[in-house]
């Protein structure tokens, strides 16, 4: 399965793909803000993991583009955050994205939270 | 226009005369046998003299109102939502700092297990293929956790850039605060640009009988 991985910190990219990797995921495509990631989207993306603040174009920003998108109606999106306010989350969940995971998570956290979703994908399919 | 702290100073007085005045006008104060209050008849008196003493003091009410209309306009700028939004900001910067030091030294405890395992690795070069792979798990394994800690670089970076969102709005605020009592010299008349606003309060009931 092939990731897209949206952060605009090179050093959060780094960590996520290595913890990816870590949890067996090899197949990751980097993108450095939500502008530059519609670019890179497509149907070959299987799992979207993305930041919510970045320059031009934010994280909600981006999952509203994707889900208006053929290819983005039921690509699982998970954001990576350090804004874990509940009227934060309600407007991430508004703007399309499927969880979320504060900042700072271990690989395990990011694993279940994967597998979780791709549970929800299969049995919603 | 006035200077700022002139422009208070004067007000003290002025408010402390529309105060008399208010209350000469009202049918409880003193009056003489013609029934004029003591400031009217000095105010005539003053008048006759040839002093312009009613000019001074419509100069200082207007004045005054001019006062009172900034600092309404200023406790619109510098509302309660922007003192509430500073008021995390200094617990903030020490989780911050915190939380990087706590990183720092889970880094560095890393490290320090990572070259123990090196160690161990040496010691073993006899040892069976099982052993020396199990070493070697645990070296990746703590060389991952380093990475791991490196999340809060990110976190640091994201909440210095909160706090200068945060600064640079308060700072836009105080521009114009300071802007309202210090309007810039030769700019006569952005002075009267609250000519509305002065009309505002000099038409409200409580002042119209000083008029």
């Amino acid at each position: 399965m092939k990731f897209l991985v949206v952060d605009d910190s090179v050093t959060m990219r780094r960590v996520i793909v290595n913890a990816l990797q870590r949890i067996g995921y090899t197949d990751a495509i980097e993108a450095s803000d939500g502008d530059e990631a519609l670019t890179m989207f497509d149907e070959s993306v299987g799992f979207i993991i993305t930041d919510w603040n970045m320059k031009r174009v934010s994280g909600l920003e981006f999952a509203r583009a994707v889900r208006a998108t053929p290819a983005g109606q039921s690509v699982p999106i998970l954001m990576v955050t350090t804004r874990g306010a509940r009227e934060d989350i309600v407007a991430a969940m508004s703007a399309g994205v499927n969880n979320y995971v504060l900042k700072p998570f271990t690989p395990t956290l990011l694993k279940e939270k994967i597998d979780r979703l791709l549970s929800q994908n299969a049995n919603a399919a | 226009m006035k200077a700022a702290r002139d422009l208070l100073y004067d007000s003290e007085a002025s408010l402390r005369l529309v105060d008399r005045a208010i209350g000469e006008l009202s049918p409880e104060a003193p009056r003489d046998e013609a029934g004029v209050t003591p400031l009217r008849q000095h105010l005539e008196q003053s008048n006759a003299a040839g002093g312009d003493q009613v000019d001074d003091l419509l100069d200082d009410y207007a004045n005054t109102a001019a006062i009172v209309v900034r600092f309404c306009q200023s406790a619109g700028m510098l509302d309660s939502g922007v003192v509430g939004s500073l008021r995390p900001t200094p617990s903030g910067l020490r989780a911050v700092s915190a939380r990087t030091a706590a990183a720092t030294a889970a880094i560095l405890d890393g490290v320090a297990r990572a070259i123990t395992l090196v160690d161990a690795m040496d010691g073993r070069q006899g040892a069976t293929d099982e052993a020396r792979h199990a070493i070697s798990a645990s070296l990746r394994e703590e060389l991952h956790l380093l990475t791991d800690h490196l999340q809060h670089q990110d976190i640091a970076a994201k909440k210095l850039d909160d706090i200068e969102t945060l600064f640079g709005d308060l700072r836009r605020r105080v521009a114009q605060v300071v802007s309202i009592f210090s309007p810039p010299s030769g700019a006569a008349a952005a002075a009267h640009a609250d000519n509305d606003s002065l009309a505002a309060y000099a038409d409200a009931p409580s002042f119209q009988g000083v008029h």
